[in-house]
């Protein structure tokens, strides 16, 4: 009896003090806390040794929120069907006369391949590749003021690998950051940590587009006589060589300050599924097996 | 051996706590995954921040602290953030409220919200000096007030959604009353 009141009364003498200025449960949360700064300091010093147990936990939620996500997604569909209803009249008059447009520039487009092909066997011009792609559906996504990153539903499993570039149907989306068995995390061009070299289309001046977790980025390393047009056509250089050269990824803006933005083609709220570039299946590094394409839409 | 009538109490009460963990388990799907089109309004709603917060005033045995760092945990791990970076704040906000819910719990709604309001905009400012650190880049503080703002307007929805969750519950004294909602 002795003895064990000893140890109750060695035991209190650590934690009496903490237990004494610390509310009631006070002590366990203090622990929590402390093994919480720990474990954060742990992953934002190591990252690639938590990379594993994140993409674990992520490929084992993952049937459950593509499952989640369905009806999620056919909602919004309903929603913005019936919310665009009024404007459908005004839409298919624009998109026919669009169509217009389009056609004028296919006939066009087809004269310039033609030339540009006879051009290029001329001068033994090395092949641009073809991209493998991959398309997936987003999961989750990480929209908030301190982070840009999407969760989507294939991974290494899928031919998914760290720094394969991602796009939607518009536009370059982002880079691939992680990979899981069944999922991978990416980078969107917008995050404050992402930098990608590009190339003004027009003047072809180089630049690199970084992000500011804002829905436009900012066109930064431009040297100081550059002249920058309103509204053109910012595209991937090539350049580091984790993006591949010519994918488009948005318009300059200049902001009333004088700011170079860039406003990215895709629209980072309403992306549904995305494309990631296989470059595995460059012709230049692989025999040429065609363009193939990947569906793992669940 | 228990009375026939006991047992099916007991049933019914596990069954009443299951429903509001199972309302907390889709606050926590909503905080994490992607709303598409017109549900993404280029702002995340705090789910399980506010249940923290409700919770822990008027029930704190629903959100342990335990709880609260697990949940955390998790929102780290699928979201792409650092671990712990929600873990920690989520046990703060369970320990501090926890703390002072003797005096919350006598406070009216807009009192309770407000203070809401103030701890919320803290929660932002932490994590804008953390994400600052980290990244050794600073985003604009007004990047943090839309989210901020769409917190303290749907604080009172996600809390009246709370409160008719622990309407199920068995009454205790700290419960929240509905003259307190009023």
């Amino acid at each position: 009896m002795k003895r064990r009141s000893s140890l109750r009364s060695s035991k209190s003498f650590g934690t009496q003090a903490i237990a004494e200025i610390l509310p009631a449960g006070g002590a366990a949360s203090f622990v929590l806390i402390a093994l919480g700064f720990l474990i954060f300091l742990f992953s934002v010093v190591s990252p690639q040794s938590v990379s594993g147990i994140r993409m674990s936990v992520t490929d084992a939620a993952a049937p459950i929120l593509s499952t989640i996500t369905k009806p999620i997604v056919h909602a919004s569909d309903i929603v913005r069907n019936a919310s665009g209803l009024g404007d459908l009249q005004a839409e298919n008059i624009r998109l026919q006369q669009e169509n217009l447009r389009l056609k004028e520039w296919y006939q066009t487009a087809l004269l310039l391949e033609a030339e540009n092909k006879s051009l290029r066997d001329l001068l033994s011009v090395k092949v641009e590749p073809h991209y493998k792609t991959i398309t997936a559906r987003v999961l989750a996504d990480n929209g908030n003021a301190f982070a840009r990153s999407m969760l989507i539903s294939a991974g290494s499993a899928d031919g998914v690998k760290k720094g394969q570039a991602v796009m939607s149907g518009e536009g370059l989306v982002g880079r691939v950051i992680e990979t899981g068995e069944q999922t991978s995390r990416i980078l969107l061009v917008t995050d404050i940590n992402s930098r990608v070299p590009v190339l003004i289309e027009d003047t072809r001046q180089h630049a690199i587009l970084a992000g500011n977790n804002k829905n436009q980025a900012n066109l930064i390393h431009l040297p100081p006589d550059s002249t920058i047009n309103e509204g053109a056509r910012i595209i991937t250089s090539g350049h580091g060589g984790v993006f591949p050269h010519g994918l488009a990824i948005g318009r300059v803006k200049k902001t009333s300050t004088g700011e170079v933005m860039v406003k990215p083609f895709a629209t980072f709220d309403r992306i549904v599924h995305v494309r990631v570039l296989d470059k595995s299946a460059d012709p230049n590094l692989v025999p040429a097996g065609g363009h193939k394409s990947l569906n793992v839409l669940q | 051996m228990l009375p026939f009538s006991s047992i099916s109490e007991r049933l019914e009460d596990i069954a009443r706590y299951l429903a509001v963990y199972a309302v907390m388990m889709v606050f926590f799907i909503a905080d994490i995954i992607a709303l598409p089109g017109p549900f993404d309004w280029g702002m995340k709603i705090p789910f399980m921040i506010i249940a923290v917060y409700f919770w822990s005033i008027y029930r704190p045995a629903i959100m342990p602290a335990v709880l609260a760092f697990v949940i955390g945990l998790f929102i780290d791990i699928l979201s792409g953030v650092p671990f712990g970076f929600n873990a920690v704040i989520f046990v703060i906000i369970q320990w501090a409220i926890s703390d002072q819910r003797a005096f919350l719990s006598a406070q009216s709604f807009p009192m309770v919200w407000l203070i809401f309001a103030l701890i919320y905009a803290l929660v932002m400012v932490l994590q804008w000096l953390v994400s600052g650190l980290l990244n050794l880049s600073w985003v604009q503080m007004s990047n943090i007030l839309p989210d901020i703002g769409i917190a303290v307007v749907t604080f009172p929805l996600i809390a009246g959604l709370l409160y008719l969750t622990q309407k199920i519950l068995p009454n205790t004294k700290m419960s929240l009353s509905s003259r307190q909602l009023h």
